[in-house]
């Protein structure tokens, strides 16, 4: 990075940390340091809501998704808009109406203590596992493409919001979310300007749509048939997305606390209400544009050389490697040739498209890119299984370098700078959310909850504090020992989150709308289907969305039939 | 003390139900677009 690059970043980082300094003021107490004595309004609730769930690896892997995937992917959110409602239905009334800190705590007061620990516990650990590789992911990846040490990276990645995370609680953690969230759509908009900008004179953005949809990355809705029938292990198409999405963000947002935290801090239930609704409004329209910047990448490198796979730190090792040098250097030469022929199918095509109508003559050139594109695929693809190799032992998914590739080697001096603060501003977004819920569930639903001390209102609040600091170190910790454990973890907490997510969901679905279920029915059914779905898991190839709707419907039919028959029966005697 | 209301009015669609209605609405907008999107460039 240039001295400039560095000038931005460490600008950009600073004003974040004195800003979120300057935001603390709050009450000493453990309202104002978790709920910022409820006094936010409806546009700072969403953008906490919004700064929470996209975190680096958001801004990273999307335009990169978009380039080896096309823009199916967006179809992932179509559940969010509709889980918003019955969140604003359901959810937000009762919280509201309790005033509680946590959503657990109102999982006593439906069952009992036994299911609010339960489930707190279970939130701990898997949001202070999974806020430690969002420490870790984007960590690995600027460390691997600027050659910094990874434990400094995890420390400045994880370490420096812990300033004014501690200091400022929720109020802190909302206000820089707001400057975060400005800062990177600014940097975004400049990024997808600029690959527009660096296109050939003679392709605008138009005809950069055109090439990408004959390439066939312009498939925003997919049915997931195939053969006729639906394909269960397809990942995003619009039945998974409506649906399995809808589980998934309904458990998300109504009952993980590093979101119910955010619009607990409204001023009123309507804030609360109009800041999740106006998540469900923007949130699909923003990852369209951010996919479509990966597109768009995509359409730059249709035109320039591109490389046969983004991480240079795999291409090193393959290059060294005493078996596979050789035929890396032959696969090369063969991708870049095979390239040069792509980029002049592209350009005359682009000729055609803008010329006089010759419909045989364009078909016949779409099919032609099609097969130059096909054919470097093959390539890369070549490339991977040897990075997979025993010899090689690589991480073969360059998906999240695609995207930072492009901003190193093209973008000017200073917006590389700022590119890479945006990193850092969207993890520290959604990591300063995570250690403010995790160390209100540690106060609130254990310590408080099974401590005989009684502490006093400053006592909570410098506790609260130390919790706050104690995840912090713990979610770092946990990022250096990611670093021994591989890049596919990332992938891997994804999925074990919707394994968790279904019955978690279910427990809280029977809460509020299954006033028959009881607290033993409940617990035993949660355990049924929890095993249940790491069955599936464990011998399917479903498609993980679905586990979260597999769970949470296995629970609510399970507890409503034992309620209504050993449970009845128990309960009789 | 916050405000936990129910029959608090939307700010905008006159109700709530025209909020989720307008929610909704724009969803399935957005499915349609992003179809015609997909037809026109595919």
């Amino acid at each position: 990075m240039s001295s400039i690059d560095w000038i931005v970043l460490v600008l950009t980082l600073s004003v974040i940390i004195v800003y979120g300094l300057y935001r603390s003021r709050t009450t000493k107490d453990l309202d104002g340091y978790f709920r910022s004595n409820q006094s936010m309004p409806w546009f700072l609730v969403l953008l906490s809501i919004m700064g929470t769930q996209a975190s680096a690896i958001t801004f990273l892997s999307a335009p990169g998704q978009a380039y080896t995937d096309g823009m199916r992917f967006v179809q992932y959110y179509f559940g969010l808009p509709l889980a918003m409602i019955v969140i604003c239905i359901a959810f937000v009334p009762v919280f509201k109406k309790l005033n509680v800190y946590t959503a657990y705590e109102f999982l006593e007061n439906r069952f009992d203590l036994r299911t609010r620990t339960l489930t707190s516990i279970l939130f701990l650990i898997s949001r202070g596992l999974s806020t430690g590789i969002s420490v870790f992911a984007p960590s690995i990846i600027l460390s691997s493409l600027f050659g910094w040490n990874i434990y400094f990276t995890n420390v400045v990645m994880g370490g420096m919001l812990i300033i004014y995370t501690v200091s400022g609680g929720a109020r802190a953690v909302a206000y820089t979310q707001q400057l975060q969230f400005i800062i990177i759509f600014i940097g975004m908009f400049l990024a997808g300007y600029l690959v527009i900008q660096m296109l050939p004179d003679s392709v605008g953005f138009v005809d950069a749509l055109h090439v990408s949809g004959k390439l066939g990355k312009l498939n925003v809705i997919t049915t997931g048939m195939k053969d006729g029938s639906f394909d269960w292990s397809d990942k995003y198409n619009i039945w998974s997305g409506l649906i399995g999405g809808f589980f998934l963000a309904l458990s998300y947002f109504g009952t993980d606390q590093s979101q119910v935290g955010r619009y607990l801090t409204a001023k009123s239930l309507k804030e609360s209400r109009v800041g999740l609704l106006m998540n469900g409004l923007v949130k699909i329209p923003m990852q369209f544009l951010i996919l479509l910047i990966g597109v768009l990448v995509f359409c730059f490198y249709s035109f320039f050389q591109a490389p046969v796979f983004f991480n240079s730190v795999e291409m090193k090792k393959l290059e060294k490697s005493a078996i596979y040098s050789d035929s890396l250097q032959v696969l090369k030469q063969d991708f870049n040739q095979l390239n040069l022929q792509k980029q002049a199918a592209v350009a005359h095509y682009v000729q055609l498209n803008n010329g006089a109508e010759n419909t045989s003559e364009m078909d016949a050139q779409i099919l032609e890119m099609r097969r130059l594109d096909a054919a470097s695929n093959v390539l890369r693809k070549k490339v991977k299984t040897w990075i997979d190799s025993p010899s090689i032992k690589g991480d073969s998914n360059d998906t999240n370098y695609i995207f930072l590739r492009f901003v190193i080697d093209f973008l000017p001096k200073g917006l590389v700078g700022l590119l890479i603060a945006i990193i850092f501003l969207a993890a520290w977004g959604s990591i300063a959310a995570a250690l403010n819920s995790l160390a209100s569930s540690s106060i609130i639903d254990l310590h408080k909850r099974h401590s005989s001390v009684q502490l006093t209102k400053d006592q909570e609040y410098r506790l609260s504090r130390w919790y706050t600091f104690g995840w912090g170190v713990f979610c770092i910790a946990v990022a250096c020992f990611a670093y021994n454990l591989g890049n596919s973890l990332i992938e891997v907490v994804n999925i074990l989150g919707s394994i968790f997510y279904g019955p978690i969901l279910g427990i809280f679905l029977c809460a509020f709308w299954m006033k028959s279920c009881s607290a033993k029915a409940v617990f035993w059914s949660a355990l049924l289907s929890q095993t249940v779905v790491i069955i599936l898991f464990k011998t399917t190839s479903i498609s993980f969305l679905w586990y979260n709707v597999i769970g949470c419907l296995i629970l609510m039919l399970a507890a409503w039939i034992l309620s209504h028959s050993i449970f009845k029966k128990l309960n009789n005697l | 003390m916050t405000e936990t209301d129910p029959n608090e009015k939307a700010p905008i669609m006159g109700s709530w139900k025209g909020m989720y209605a307008l929610v909704i609405s724009v969803l399935l907008l957005l499915i349609i677009l992003f179809y015609m999107f997909t037809a026109a460039f595919a």
